[in-house]
């Protein structure tokens, strides 16, 4: 924790251990830990997405959801419950290379002689496919290979947060988070890196299976990847995050703050689903009562 | 005074003129219209002099109009307009290394086998940027002659000169995927493959935000805009032109009667 006096008001104000910019306590004025900040994070990604986009977007999102309880499908935009944030990613360059083993098939085409139910003699070619080893290789280039850098903000949803233009972020400067909450990263690099080559490994086997096989039918057998992370550096990309919970769980909405792109799980209403029950309870009722009668 | 104006409802920057009344995004509609001081100012380091005259490039154009019998007559007489513009260009040169497998033939039952394969290579591309014209155009106009490049002091006096709009980073992902392509046909044809697929890595970049001088001509026919681009330093013409369907029918009557003759003479 780290304490700083709000230059506004000059209250006391502590810095939670990840967080580089929040608004003071007392009189709402902007704090940044610029001097935190800067040793830790290269670039920052500007918000794109106003906050009355972002509300429009999940609106537009939770418009659908007819099962979540209306303090979600309706409050969270009402009550403006949306937060930006700073979210820290690391950004990898690097290089992969893999070596394979497939077997490769080939399709040709055989001249069969039949005879027919009229006991004619005919033919019909028929397709067959001839099989062969193939040995081959690959590279890729990692170029801000993102991984999430912030506990709170799971890999998964971190990837369908994705894709984020890093060619708008700009070298770190205390009033491009001034006025939002930034954070710093909050996962090791040991474990980011380990998370990076593990989605390297997955997207070339891939890409290699479906792309890089030469054969009409193909099957990757073997399939070798080093991956050699050459940099890291620690990005702030801009999210909308409104988090609620329901019950004991967590849910948050997330809205990308460059392109717009909003996703996240709604609770299921127990009201409304009771509400339903009760419903289809009271017709099914209605309908024998009618029958009797 | 224009202004650039920056929507944060898509994205999209428009430079307006600064006595226009603000309103919508012309790209999505939002009201979230704001004014922004643009980022950084993309600014070219060299350009290419115009080495075509005006007149000259006229002829190189009357000479492509009448480089084939199925254009339209009008194409050849047309007065087009051509107009000089400054086009803002990436141009890269880097070394690719391309990781390759593919079909080649052999003694086999469909006559082919599989094959794989490394080549090194270095490779010049140009793609622009600005929307003026294509990447498609731009590299049908390659290449330019570096030699003559002098260094962008801005654009001169009567030469529409053309904002660069696509940054270097948006320049560069296209790049590799042009560059990945290249170097891949270039071995399929050289192996002679059946089929090729490929990954590459592309390094050692030396990226030149250059201005190319073109000579751009549009006319209309047909209710439609044809446009076609000279190369201002070589002269070479780039374009689609109108096939004159007046033409076209008259040779496939003509082909018909032609049988119809034939087919009656035989018979008789």
């Amino acid at each position: 924790m780290t304490v700083r006096e709000c230059t506004s008001c000059g209250a006391v104000a502590e810095f939670p251990e990840s967080i580089v910019s929040m608004s003071c306590a007392y009189c709402d004025a902007p704090l940044v830990d610029g001097d935190r900040a800067r040793a830790e994070v290269a670039r920052v990604a500007p918000f794109r997405i106003q906050r009355s986009v972002a509300e429009q977007r999940l609106s537009e999102h939770l418009a659908d959801r007819f099962w979540a309880p209306n303090a979600v499908r309706k409050g969270l935009v009402r009550d403006h419950k949306l937060k930006g944030v700073l979210v820290p990613f690391w950004a990898y360059t690097g290089t992969a290379r893999s070596n394979f083993g497939a077997k490769v098939g080939i399709y040709w085409w055989k001249t069969v002689t039949y005879v027919d139910s009229k006991g004619r003699v005919r033919t019909r070619r028929e397709r067959r496919t001839e099989w062969f080893s193939h040995e081959g290789s690959a590279i890729r280039a990692l170029d801000d290979h993102l991984v999430s850098a912030s506990s709170g903000l799971e890999e998964s949803e971190s990837n369908a947060m994705e894709p984020f233009d890093l060619g708008r972020a700009e070298p770190f400067s205390p009033e491009m988070v001034s006025g939002w909450s930034a954070e710093l990263s909050s996962v090791s690099r040991d474990v980011a890196d380990g998370v990076c080559v593990d989605e390297v490994h997955g997207l070339e086997s891939d890409r290699i299976a479906t792309y890089l096989l030469p054969g009409d039918v193909n099957t990757l057998e073997r399939l070798q990847t080093d991956v050699d992370l050459e940099k890291a550096e620690l990005v702030l990309l801009p999210i909308w995050i409104a988090s609620y919970r329901h019950g004991d769980t967590v849910f948050r909405q997330l809205v990308n703050g460059q392109t717009g792109r909003t996703l996240g799980e709604t609770p299921t209403s127990r009201a409304k689903v009771a509400a339903a029950i009760g419903m289809g309870l009271l017709l099914l009722a209605a309908l024998v009562a009618a029958v009797q009668s | 005074m224009s202004l650039v104006v920056e929507c944060g409802g898509c994205g999209g920057a428009v430079v307006y003129d600064a006595s226009a009344e603000r309103a919508a995004c012309i790209f999505c509609g939002s009201p979230a219209v704001e004014e922004r001081q643009v980022e950084t100012l993309l600014v070219p380091e060299l350009h290419l002099p115009v080495q075509v005259q005006k007149s000259h490039a006229d002829a190189e154009y009357r000479s492509w109009a009448q480089g084939s019998w199925w254009y339209p007559k009008v194409l050849r007489s047309l007065s087009v307009d051509l107009g000089l513009l400054l086009i803002p260009s990436w141009r890269f040169e880097a070394d690719v290394e391309t990781h390759w497998s593919g079909l080649e033939s052999g003694a086999t039952r469909s006559g082919k086998q599989p094959t794989a394969g490394v080549a090194e290579t270095r490779l010049i591309h140009m793609i622009p940027a600005s929307q003026g014209i294509t990447s498609a155009e731009l590299s049908e106009l390659e290449p330019y002659d570096m030699e003559p490049a002098q260094a962008w002091t801005g654009p001169e006096e009567g030469a529409p000169y053309e904002l660069p709009g696509m940054s270097e980073q948006a320049a560069r992902a296209e790049m590799h995927s042009l560059m990945c392509e290249a170097h891949r046909d270039r071995i399929s044809a050289h192996h002679g493959l059946h089929r090729c697929v490929a990954s590459s890595l592309v390094r050692n970049e030396e990226i030149v935000l250059l201005v190319v001088p073109v000579y751009i001509g549009a006319f209309r026919f047909r209710d439609r805009p044809w446009r076609f681009v000279i190369n201002a330093q070589t002269g070479e013409v780039v374009g689609d032109a109108p096939i004159d369907r007046v033409k076209v029918a008259l040779v496939a009557l003509g082909t018909l009667v032609a049988m119809g003759l034939l087919l009656a003479f035989l018979s008789a």
